[in-house]
């Protein structure tokens, strides 16, 4: 595929190689890639097929996340997702858009994009345990 | 003029289908964040919920389950491609391998997941019209 190809060329100077970084982001791509294969299934077979959408009601959720267990899963599948999604969108970027101003323009929204909903992300997560369901 | 063939369409597939699930990501972190969105959060949990609960969501539900079942097959496929050479002479039955096997995991889903949804989807706009209180909504339905 793309991933191993080097660093594409812009107009004027060649980015300044990073090391071993391009190499590395290959490697997690297929690390993170199996291991998200297999939280996201998961928890696509418990949401969908073990359980079915109309049970999956905030009070079951906040009855789910007071087993740690299960925070502690999400938080994984979360970062792993975010992380894999967002180098993977960076392939796109250098592959789709050439000029340098832009491309850099465009990483950063996708950096600080991804940042805060790994921010939210966390925060909701270690925050529904503490959440009070009344009525229902 | 060039034909693409098919690795080719591997590639956009995967690529389409990651971007796809990425944005998707984004959404269900929003719409999870409103469990906390103070002592109302439950409530706007709720409303979001019977939106997802409509037909059409049903029917997404099954391509973002397309999109992440051949993101993750073919993400296999490029992993043996890229640590076992003499795969690359297999390129066109593991391609069409990984389609059905993608193909026979939706109807699996369709029985399991979609037709499911929309019959309680239809249960819960029938209880809607018998009489007003709360068995609707513990029930999950419409409010």
């Amino acid at each position: 595929m793309t991933d191993m190809k080097s660093a594409p060329q812009y107009g004027g100077r060649r980015p300044k190689p990073s090391g071993d970084f391009e190499l590395h982001a290959w490697f997690f791509m297929r690390l993170s890639g199996l291991l998200l294969l297999i939280l996201a299934l998961t928890h696509w077979t418990i949401m969908h097929f073990i359980h079915r959408l109309r049970e999956l009601d905030a009070a079951w959720i906040v009855n789910r996340y007071q087993n740690v267990f299960w925070p502690t899963f999400d938080a994984v599948l979360l970062v792993f997702a975010l992380l894999h999604g967002t180098n993977g969108v960076r392939y796109l970027i250098d592959d789709y858009i050439r000029h340098r101003t832009w491309n850099m323009i465009a990483k950063g929204v996708l950096y600080l994009a991804s940042f805060v909903f790994l921010v939210l992300g966390l925060i909701v997560i270690f925050m529904i345990p503490g959440v009070k369901v009344v009525g229902r | 003029m060039y034909k693409p063939r098919e690795g080719q369409w591997a590639w956009m597939f995967h690529r389409i289908s990651g971007v796809a699930i990425f944005l998707f990501l984004f959404g269900h972190i929003l719409s999870t964040s409103t469990l906390v969105w103070g002592v109302n959060g439950p409530e706007w949990h709720h409303r979001i919920d019977s939106i997802y609960r409509l037909p059409i969501f049903s029917v997404m539900h099954l391509a973002l389950f397309a999109a992440v079942l051949y993101h993750a097959v073919n993400g296999i496929r490029v992993i043996i491609v890229d640590w076992w050479a003499h795969s690359t002479k297999a390129q066109k039955p593991l391609f069409y391998a990984e389609m059905v096997l993608v193909g026979l995991l939706l109807i699996f889903a369709v029985f399991k997941m979609v037709i499911p949804e929309l019959k309680d989807y239809a249960e819960a706009k029938a209880s809607v019209s018998v009489p007003v209180g709360v068995s609707a909504t513990q029930e999950g339905g419409l409010r």
